[in-house]
């Protein structure tokens, strides 16, 4: 019993190796949930920063036909690109943080699951008779290299979300940016005579992609937060495999 | 889980794990043989992860888990291997594990970590402890298209994997032997006559054990036969007709028109 050290003393034999699960079993469910609830946040993205790239690429040509009209447009448009470009840049990264999410949250599961049996294994041991203490002495290594390997997967994951926090962020800095810049083009729009109509225009349809891209931020965000939780508890689970 | 004493002979035995009672209905029953000799013992069939636990407990009831050196897998299937990693992890260091060459990529999916004895088609013998060999004979198709059956010259048993498997209600097993041969086929023919496909294979196979002295064959899943029920065996499956699903090709091909 020495050997599954970092359990409270159970009231029965069951109770010493499944006890330690309910609790992972239950993070692990939560974490997947959040990341998963995290990337997918981001799933309309592509189709948003396309949208996006269409909409500067219109404000530009709208901008010089109006001439002296969209002088200030085309300078707030040219930052509308690079605002895209900055968004366009860091989806291929979003899309490789996701697949090793995936990839680290699948280890952690598949280690619940062999910890599950293990700790079935070392409860049917301990229950049975004769002299087994190679057997147990076997299963407390198995499921102190599971359980590190569940804490070494919890740092993989917080080095993934704090990436992932980053881009986020910067699509934070870029929505609230762009949301600037359709606000100035509204207001130069009143002063553009007869272009007034198409920049209004503009400047509401990327108003409306910045609102897509906020609920996406702000969802991404929460659920980020929550598996940052999770992942400093189930680093501290996988303390105990030390 | 049950362990049955096979066959004993100084360090020299063969345990049936079998019918364990926890199991979950929805996980098909399996038995789980062990060869032991005076340095090592191979677990042929291990079994899947939901039996890793009792199957764990049972078998080092009897031997040390650091006596375990070889598993044996006769075909890729999850139920046969998808416990692989949970075994590596209790079992020595340099546990074998021996796996047809066709399925060593296949069986990785379980177990990305694990490294095979790869047997070559026409089988090969290995050896368990320095006095205890036991060959690999082909059984190909019967189901898998790398399959083995393990045999064992001096207790005269033969593991078979699937072949002569049968699913029996817990409330027939009385027994882990057949005991009344007629009355098992109920729970045996649907199964041969679908999962084996080939005719020639099962020809084959029955040809080659007809050859070996087998005293008991057993199978990894249902009950185990011995005796005169070995031969009766063998002459039933020389006679069924196999491969039934392929009826179903023109049932889809009458949907077609």
């Amino acid at each position: 019993m020495a050997d599954f050290s970092g359990f409270d003393t159970p009231h029965d034999e069951g109770a010493i190796w499944r006890d330690s699960l309910r609790d992972c079993s239950i993070f692990t469910s939560h974490l997947y949930d959040n990341c998963v609830g995290a990337y997918h946040a981001f799933d309309g993205l592509p189709k948003l920063v396309e949208g996006l790239r269409l909409l500067s690429i219109n404000a530009g040509l709208v901008s010089a036909r109006a001439g002296d009209y969209g002088r200030s447009v085309r300078v707030l448009t040219n930052f509308a690109t690079e605002s895209v470009t900055r968004l366009q840049q860091a989806l291929p990264r979003m899309l490789m943080l996701k697949r090793d999410t995936y990839e680290i949250s699948g280890g952690i599961m598949r280690a619940i699951n062999d910890i599950d049996k293990i700790e079935a294994a070392g409860t049917l041991i301990l229950r049975g008779q004769g002299g087994q203490s190679a057997a147990l002495t076997a299963m407390g290594r198995a499921w102190r290299v599971r359980i590190r390997a569940i804490g070494d997967a919890a740092n993989g994951l917080r080095r993934t979300n704090d990436q992932f926090a980053a881009m986020v962020k910067l699509a934070r800095e870029v929505m609230l940016q762009t949301e600037l810049i359709a606000a100035n083009i509204a207001i130069e729009a009143t002063d553009a005579g007869p272009w007034e109509v198409e920049l209004t225009t503009i400047a509401d349809t990327i108003r409306a992609q910045m609102e897509d891209l906020r609920r996406m931020v702000d969802e991404a965000g929460r659920n980020l937060r929550n598996a940052t939780e999770t992942i400093v508890a189930l680093a501290s689970l996988g303390s105990r495999g030390q | 889980m049950k362990c049955t004493e096979l066959w004993a002979q100084g360090d020299h035995r063969w345990l049936a794990f079998a019918d364990d009672p926890a199991k979950p209905d929805n996980v098909i029953d399996t038995n789980q043989l062990v060869v032991v000799g005076a340095q090592g013992c191979m677990l042929m069939d291990p079994g899947g992860v939901e039996v890793f636990p009792a199957m764990v407990a049972a078998v080092t009831q009897e031997v040390s888990v650091d006596h375990i050196r070889h598993l044996f897998l006769s075909h890729q299937d999850p139920d046969v291997s998808s416990a692989l990693p949970l075994w590596r992890q209790v079992c020595p260091s340099d546990l074998t594990t021996h796996v047809s060459w066709m399925w060593t990529g296949f069986v990785s999916h379980f177990d990305r970590a694990a490294t095979f004895d790869a047997i070559p088609d026409e089988g090969c013998e290995i050896e368990i402890s320095p006095e205890l060999r036991v060959r690999v004979l082909p059984a190909h198709y019967l189901h898998s298209p790398g399959n083995f059956s393990i045999y064992d010259p001096a207790a005269k048993i033969l593991f078979s994997g699937d072949i002569g498997a049968a699913l029996v209600p817990r409330d027939k097993r009385t027994s882990i032997f057949v005991e009344d041969f007629t009355g098992h086929i109920q729970y045996m023919e649907a199964f041969h006559r679908r999962w084996m496909g080939s005719p020639a294979a099962r020809d084959k196979w029955v040809a080659m054990i007809r050859r070996l002295d087998v005293d008991i064959l057993a199978p990894q899943h249902g009950l185990l036969f011995r005796g005169p029920d070995v031969g009766k065996f063998l002459d039933w499956l020389a006679e069924l007709p196999l491969g039934s699903g392929l009826d179903s090709f023109d049932v889809a091909i009458a949907k077609l028109d």
